[in-house]
């Protein structure tokens, strides 16, 4: 039981937080609050009329959110497990070679990191355009057919998964290697003088030992794709025919193309509710006891 | 046959600093050796270079009957126990012990039984199915020192295993390495050991021989006794034994037919047998070296005697059975390690006299610092 004794105690305490509280409060606990009840209305400009979960039901009968949400699995899955698996590769090669080497590496995968994704966006663009993109120009060189990389419904998903892939893997890098220059050396050592290989060392100790920031990754990684939404307006507004649309360009369509304040709402619970049982096992790693 | 043979074994790294200095070192089938020293004296290095994890740059290591130069560490016949025991944190006892010899293809019915023999020996079985962090210190180290067994290496490598334990672990886990290495010898497993520690006690209790560095060479290689004892030069007499050696720096003289030294102008004479052998110095300056325990405490009843110095008492520790007189002359400080006497005044500040027993002092060149008396 709090004592009002402590709580004066700890007076001090609560008054310096209470800045960020009161923020917490205004933009994230009520917007959630009011993104939930919003879910349940028909939002009319200023008429709002309660329909329970019409909304919901509306959403699972729409053929582009059905669609949307597999883009989005599909995102998620792929970006999230390249970006494990290529963090894991580089990162395991370079960890324990020359400082200054290891530098480099880091800093030439995280430069896109630190580059606005719309700049990286349009960056990719101008590199995709079919009329006078570099890479277009390069495959018809090489004698391929011309190539529309954002116009074509089977290859637009590998190409935005690719882009933001790239983007993002920098991050992953950087979070390996400070990992694995974290594990004692002697470890490494011990495996060496047992006689077990480089590949069984980097497979039954190195990863085993990262497991924890590989958890890291794949949630924050998780939760960023789900949400992701500059690439796909600024490279393929969706398209073509929503082959490469996504849940948040749903929401944003209806949000704000479409007026349908009430179903937006809807998507923003159901991602809400996807992102907090995403980041239950994370916040379950972060406070276990070690 | 694991004998261990380094010859003129040498470390250069790429910035040119030379942390070996070429060292020729035998250790016999079956010794533990333990090298010693403080620290940057190499002896991590040197032990490092015998395991295969740091490149020789010059000279040869042999193990057995072959020259492991550019062999790597798994086929050198060795097996490592490292400072902070290198337990793989995600496996239980049992799965760090089973680890390597899986990689060897060792039939799993094979592996079970040495990791159960290895565990009977080291008294370990009820830890087999714990992580290394449910576990304390000293019981890691034992899974550690499990792990280099059930590898039936030719020669084990232990570097500074017990530092990281409190002192009483400490002296308990020596014993049981000690004891465990004169079973393995008792059951005919080749049983070379290669002790690396920064401890001249734990060196002193554990090793047949010791081998002592300093920067990069080696001082001596001896028996514990004769360390002691018969120390080659003032960096072996002051680094071996604790407390550690009065040194003091002095000029030999002699008068009509006998050889002294003075300490703050008190006269202290040589044995007959000792004088002859400096006589060459006499008018030199020289360090005299004196183990604590060759200076006692005059009590002032006794008759003024010969070889006796005045200083004032400094600090007094009393450990029970020994006391430990830390006395000053003239701005310098030394030790004496006596029997406790209660009726003796040891406050601070006390005028006491002590009494040389300059048989047993060591007499060392100024320049070479070599010991000129043995």
């Amino acid at each position: 039981m709090i004592k009002s004794k402590d709580i004066k105690k700890n007076l001090t305490g609560y008054a310096f937080i209470m800045p960020q509280v009161i923020l917490f409060l205004i933009f994230m606990v009520y917007p959630i609050i009011e993104g939930i009840r919003l879910s349940l209305y028909k939002i009319n400009y200023k008429t709002e009329t309660f329909v329970g979960l019409k909304n919901y039901r509306d959403l699972f009968n729409d053929p582009v959110f059905v669609k949307s949400t597999l883009n989005t699995i599909i995102f998620v899955v792929f970006i999230v497990g390249l970006t494990v698996a290529f963090g894991l590769f580089v990162a395991s090669a370079v960890f324990d070679k020359d400082a200054r080497y290891v530098s480099f590496i880091r800093g030439s995968y995280y430069i896109p990191v630190m580059v606005s994704m719309v700049v990286m966006s349009m960056v990719w663009n101008f590199l995709l355009n079919p009329a006078n993109g570099l890479i277009p120009y390069l495959t018809q060189q090489a004698g391929f057919s011309s190539v529309n990389f954002l116009g074509n419904k089977a290859i637009v998903k590998p190409v935005i998964i690719f882009i933001t892939f790239a983007i993002n893997v920098g991050q992953a890098i950087i979070l390996y290697i400070a990992a694995m220059i974290g594990i004692p050396n002697d470890l490494f050592e011990a495996a060496e003088v047992e006689g077990v290989s480089k590949f069984h060392i980097i497979r039954k100790i190195l990863i085993p030992l990262v497991k924890p920031t590989t958890i890291y990754i794949t949630i924050i990684n998780i939760i960023a794709v789900l949400k992701i939404f500059v690439v796909i307006q600024l490279l393929t507004g969706g398209g073509p025919n929503n082959a490469s649309s996504t849940l948040m360009y749903y929401l944003y369509n209806n949000a704000f193309k479409y007026n349908r304040l009430g179903v937006a709402s809807a998507v923003g619970v159901i991602m809400f509710a996807i992102t907090l049982l995403l980041s239950v096992p994370q916040l379950r790693a972060m406070f276990k006891e070690d | 046959m694991a004998e261990v043979v380094l010859k003129k074994a040498e470390k250069v790294y790429p910035n040119g600093f030379k942390a070996v200095h070429g060292i020729d070192l035998h250790v016999k089938d079956g010794e533990f050796m333990v090298l010693v020293g403080p620290s940057g004296c190499a002896k991590s290095t040197t032990l490092r270079m015998i395991a295969g994890l740091e490149d020789i740059t010059g000279g040869e290591i042999w193990i057995g009957d072959r020259c492991v130069n550019d062999i790597p560490p798994k086929d050198r016949g060795i097996a490592m126990v490292f400072q902070n025991y290198a337990l793989y944190p995600h496996m239980t006892a049992y799965e760090n012990m089973a680890f390597g010899l899986k990689f060897k293809k060792t039939p799993k019915d094979e592996i079970d039984a040495r990791i159960k023999e290895a565990a009977k020996k080291l008294e370990i079985t009820e830890l087999l199915d714990r992580k290394p962090k449910e576990m304390s210190g000293g019981q890691r180290q034992r899974i550690a020192v499990g792990r280099a067994i059930v590898r039936k290496p030719d020669v084990f490598l232990f570097d500074e295993p017990l530092s990281n334990l409190d002192a009483k672990l400490r002296v308990s886990l020596r014993v049981e390495i000690k004891e465990l290495h004169t079973q393995l010898k008792k059951e005919g497993s080749t049983a070379t050991m290669i002790y690396v520690t920064h401890d001249q006690v734990e060196a002193m209790t554990m090793g047949d021989r010791i081998c002592v560095l300093d920067y990069g060479r080696i001082m001596q290689v001896d028996t514990p006794l004769n360390l002691y004892h018969k120390p080659k030069n003032k960096f072996v007499a002051s680094f071996i034994g604790a407390p550690t050696m009065n040194i003091m720096e002095t000029e030999l003289d002699k008068d009509e037919d006998k050889t002294f030294v003075k300490i703050n102008d008190e006269v202290i004479y040589l044995e007959e047998d000792m004088a002859q052998k400096v006589d060459s110095y006499i008018g030199k300056r020289v360090y005299l070296g004196i183990r604590p325990e060759d200076i006692n405490m005059v009590s002032s009843d006794d008759p003024v005697m010969e070889n006796t110095i005045t200083g004032e008492v400094l600090v007094v520790e009393q450990m029970g059975n020994e006391e430990i007189v830390y006395f000053g002359i003239d701005g310098n400080r030394y030790i004496a390690r006596q029997t406790p006497d209660l009726n003796e005044d040891l406050s601070t500040g006390a005028k006491k006299r002590f009494h040389i027993n300059m048989r047993k002092c060591h007499i060392f060149d100024f320049e070479t610092e070599e010991n000129i008396i043995l």
